[in-house]
């Protein structure tokens, strides 16, 4: 039995829109990460012992979000470009 | 190690970083110095000798803590990016030369707010700087023990780094005047330094884990058993140092100065974006194992501060503490300098250039006397003495303070007060001079007050300490509204948020003036490459501007600047007219000089300009309204095409839909012709044969006869049903009884065959019912229905009842018969055109357009026909109007409405 070959996917043009939209939503996930150990721990009882497991935690998210903004490096490489190096001299 | 030989090593490693800082000027614009990697290590100035040491210091007393330093500033480069690019294509835009500037120029280029910032900054950051050279002094006396008597004390080793460190920033920072040249050697110096310096904890922290405490595991579980190891954040802390932190990524004046005033790409924000988290990351990865490991093993009385020093030394390893010391030690110079320079600027600019302006007094005199290029450079190189001095003088009157970390947290808090005035003004263009102003004082003042007094109490303060002013617990320093407890929090909601409702309030009560409006635009509007020109006014000779210009930028600049200028207006002497465009590029140009406000008092000064006039104003607003009022028309203008195109597509699909109707209509007509016709032709044939019966011949006569009066019929029909069709038929109006009519569709029925069997049961009182209407057409309808119930009516007497009822402005007219009545498939297609019953198509010999005509004749006379689907037999109901909806009283009327439509 031979395997059709898949259609080449169509060239994927709502792609800046939706680097847009992760740029946006960075903001909040950051926000999300960091914040978290502050609203689930301060206070509680969960606190006994937290800094071990949570300071991965931390590390963790820390590294997650430099990956993610790395990937998203090159789309904003491209904005600060389109708004002009310097602005004209009027 | 001897002080000796540790003053030697610190001498020679500066000597390094001047010799960097020297091939980095002559070989300014090389690829690595203009690249995004210099850019991001630049941006460790971040780290400063609080992260270094203080960083393990603050782990080892509050945990996690440590970390929401470093977190705050990596939200703010990972998430919200756009803010660091609207600040940077500002500072591009305005060619600001420090915070304070930034500020002054959004808001008017006010001079005032550009000294309350500069006076806020320079008291945040004078504690900062102090406790540099504390941390310089605390690791060499670590290192090298003042065991021997002659060695020197902390405050004359201070002050010999803060002399050093002040030669270093002269020398580099302040070779030129324009900041927009930027200083090619303190950057590659402080990118040196960032290297050193996290090299230098990598390895320490790698030692500590790997040798002391045996790899990540076992720091891990260290970690677990540490002091440290449980969570005692109070609830609100942690999200309020993660803001903190964030906000003094972009107010702190040293962090402003890298970030913007150095940045000569756009482009290296997006490497920086996530290149300077991951450096933060790799400062911050081995200081908790740290901190488990200097508690477990150093003796009680060590100092968590200098643990990183402390360990290396406690085991032996004498490089390793030396390499600990050069990063500790990279970390401080590498802050003091970049914060020198930046504050110097911001002193110079800002304070002793605007009070040299006002004691100038007359235009004329300050266009005459000396070079103030030679005044400026003095003022920023006196201002980076005098910031160093005051660093010392504060580290020695305090005499070092007991942790790092709090003296960092109250300078970040200080600085944040810039947040709202600076936040606001980029995103809202209602933010005004009056808002700003009074935020800043005012978180300035709490924040004084709460945070930063408490830090510098000695025992001359005690007693307002304890009790407050005149007694008012409430307003105690260090528990401002009885919030006692935590000497961070409180302070911090209480200014910043008394600072943002200022900012909101007072920009709401205050119209802006015409300048500050021109600068908000062009501030907001910067990212759309639409920022509105600036009106100018004002006659000045270009000689007495280049005067100007040569006296702040040099000679040869502003004659290049004018010589440019001049080409660019097409002059072929090289000496430009003063056109508005010369007068803002030289502005922009002395602005990277001597700041935003200064270079606009000097050149409003010069001009005779004081005020953009509201006419002005105007003239900008108009080209931005013709842009909005441009783009509306275009949509406006799209959006109807869309509606067109959605109504030429529905107009389509209804000629579609009337050309299948037309090609059905005609298919049925010429089968409805053809059949009589074939008939006609049949028998025509036959009676032309010879021998054919007399009868016969009759026979078929009278079949080619009845065939073709059908045909006639027919047509008649349809040309009838044309004309009612189109709406050109013409009605006549006449005054008559429905008996009448009734009596006269009778006589036309009743003439037939079947007409004469049809027994009608009228009610001759109930139809005298007076309407005025076209009684031919009316008598047609009746005709059609009676003759169709003599046609189809099956019953053995057939019979039809004929009742009149009026009823409000109409009369009803019923006619049902006996029979059958009409088949249910046939209910509803009865009207239509060509549609007959089965049972009488033979015997009816109709073409099937009676009732079709009938309903459009009734349409016309304003009533309507239809087929009662109740009771027994055929019922068909005639409505009509007692008065014609059609026309006038009576008078003639050429056309009618067609039904539906709407009669005036």
């Amino acid at each position: 039995m031979t395997e059709e070959a898949p259609a080449p996917l169509p060239e994927d043009a709502a792609r800046p829109r939706r680097q847009a939209d992760a740029l946006r939503l960075m903001t909040w996930l950051g926000a999300g990460l960091f914040l978290l150990p502050g609203l689930l721990l301060s206070g509680r009882a969960e606190a006994a012992g937290a800094t071990a497991p949570w300071g991965l935690y931390l590390f963790a998210a820390w590294g997650a979000l430099v990956v993610l903004a790395a990937l998203l490096a090159a789309p904003r490489r491209r904005r600060a470009a389109a708004a002009g190096p310097e602005a004209p001299p009027r | 190690m001897t002080a000796g030989r540790l003053a030697l090593a610190c001498i020679l490693y500066a000597a390094f970083l001047f010799l960097v800082a020297f091939l980095a000027e002559r070989r300014a614009g090389t690829r690595l110095l203009r690249g995004p990697l210099v850019y991001t290590l630049s941006l460790s100035v971040y780290c400063t000798a609080w992260t270094f040491y203080g960083a393990v210091g603050y782990a080892a007393r509050s945990g996690l803590e440590f970390m929401t330093i470093y977190l705050g500033p990596t939200l703010v480069f990972v998430g919200w990016w756009t803010l660091l690019r609207r600040l940077v294509a500002v500072g591009r835009a305005e060619r600001t030369t420090s915070i304070a500037d930034l500020v002054s120029a959004r808001y008017g280029k006010s001079p005032l707010l550009a000294a309350l910032v500069t006076v806020l900054a320079l008291v945040g950051t004078t504690p900062y700087i102090a406790l540099q050279l504390q941390s310089v002094t605390l690791s060499f006396q670590t290192l090298a023990p003042a065991d021997q008597p002659g060695e020197p004390g902390d405050a004359t080793l201070a002050l010999g780094v803060a002399g050093g460190l002040a030669l270093f920033a002269i020398l580099f920072g302040t070779r030129r005047l324009d900041m927009g040249g930027r200083h090619d050697g303190i950057v590659a110096a402080i990118a040196v330094e960032a290297v050193v310096k996290l090299v230098a904890l990598l390895a320490v922290g790698g030692f500590v884990t790997w040798e002391l405490l045996g790899g990540p595991g076992g720091a891990l579980a260290a970690v677990g058993e540490a002091p440290f190891r449980d969570w005692t954040t109070p609830p609100g802390r942690w999200a309020g140092l993660v803001l903190v932190s964030a906000a003094a990524i972009v107010c702190l004046p040293r962090m402003f100065h890298v970030l913007v005033v150095e940045n000569r790409d756009a482009g290296h924000l997006a490497t920086a974006s996530w290149a300077f988290p991951l450096y933060m990351l790799a400062m911050c990865v081995f200081v908790l194992p740290l901190a488990a490991a200097g508690l477990a093993r150093l003796p009680p009385e060590a100092d968590p501060d200098l643990f990183v020093l402390l360990l290396p030394i406690a085991e032996g390893r004498d490089g390793l503490a030396m390499l600990a010391f050069l990063g500790g030690f990279s970390a401080a110079t590498s802050m003091v300098i970049v914060a020198a320079v930046a504050l110097a600027t911001m002193l110079s600019n800002h304070l002793v250039m605007p009070l040299w302006l006002l004691a100038q007094g007359e235009r004329r005199r300050a266009v005459m006397s000396g070079d103030v290029r030679r005044l400026a450079l003095r003022a920023r190189r006196g201002a980076i003495v005098a910031v160093l001095g005051l660093g010392w003088l504060y580290f020695r009157t305090t005499g070092g303070t007991e942790a790092l970390a709090a003296t960092g947290l109250v300078a970040f808090a200080g600085v944040a007060q810039i947040l709202p005035a600076l936040l606001l003004g980029l995103y809202w263009e209602g933010a005004t001079r009056l808002g700003a102003a009074l935020g800043i004082a005012a978180g300035f003042a709490v924040w004084g007050w709460t945070m930063l007094l408490p830090a510098l109490a000695g025992p001359a303060l005690d007693g307002l300490m304890a009790a407050g002013p005149w007694g008012i617990a409430a307003l105690r320093p260090g528990a401002p509204l009885g919030f006692e407890g935590d000497p961070f929090l409180p302070p911090v909601v209480l200014s910043l948020g008394l600072n943002a409702v200022l900012v909101c309030a007072g920009s709401l009560l205050a119209a802006p003036s015409a300048m500050e409006r021109l600068q908000a635009s062009r501030v907001i509007h910067v990212l759309d490459r639409a920022a509105p020109p600036r009106p100018r006014a004002g006659s000045v000779g270009a000689d007495e501007l280049l005067l100007m210009a040569q006296r702040i930028l040099g000679f040869r600049e502003a004659a290049a600047l004018f010589r440019a200028q001049a080409q660019l207006q097409g002059r072929v002497d090289g000496v430009p007219e003063t056109t508005p465009d010369l007068l803002e590029a030289l502005e922009r140009r002395l602005a990277g000089s001597v700041g935003a406000a200064t270079a606009h008092a000097m050149l409003a000064g010069i001009t005779g300009e004081k005020a953009v006039s509201v006419a002005q104003l105007m003239a900008v607003a108009d080209e931005a309204v013709q842009i909005v009022g441009h783009s509306a028309r275009l949509e406006a203008q799209s959006a109807e095409l869309a509606r067109t195109a959605a109504e030429l597509r529905a107009a389509n699909a209804k000629l579609t839909a009337l050309s299948a109707q037309k090609d059905a209509f005609l298919g049925q007509v010429s089968h409805e012709l053809r059949t009589p016709m074939t008939s006609v032709r049949a028998f025509s044939e036959i009676l032309l044969e010879p021998d054919l019966s007399e009868g016969d011949r009759r026979r078929y006569a009278g079949i080619v006869l009845g065939e073709s009066r059908r045909l006639t019929r027919l047509l008649d029909d349809l040309l009838d049903l044309g004309v009612l069709e189109s709406g050109r038929v013409a009605l006549r109006a006449e005054a008559t009884t429905i008996g009448a009519v009734l009596d006269r569709a009778v006589d036309a029925a009743g003439s037939g065959p079947e007409g004469r069997r049809l027994v009608l049961h009228r009610d001759a009182a109930a139809e005298a019912v007076a309407v005025v209407t076209d009684p031919d057409r009316l008598a047609q309808v009746f005709i059609n229905v009676i003759g169709n119930a003599a046609k189809y009516c099956d019953a053995a007497a057939p019979r039809l009842a004929i009742s009149v009822a009026r009823q409000g402005p109409d009369v009803t007219v019923a006619l049902r018969d006996n029979g059958s009545g009409v088949a249910p498939e046939l209910r509803e297609a009865v009207f239509e055109k060509f549609t007959r019953g089965a049972a009488g198509a033979d015997r009816a010999g109709g073409v099937g357009l009676g009732l079709s005509i009938c309903r459009e004749i009734m349409a016309r006379l304003g009533g309507s026909v239809r087929l009662d689907a109740e009771g027994e037999g055929a019922a068909f109901r005639v409505v009509l109007p007692v008065q014609p909806l059609w026309a006038g009283d009576g008078a003639p009327v050429a056309t009618a409405p067609r039904a539906g439509e709407k009669v005036r």
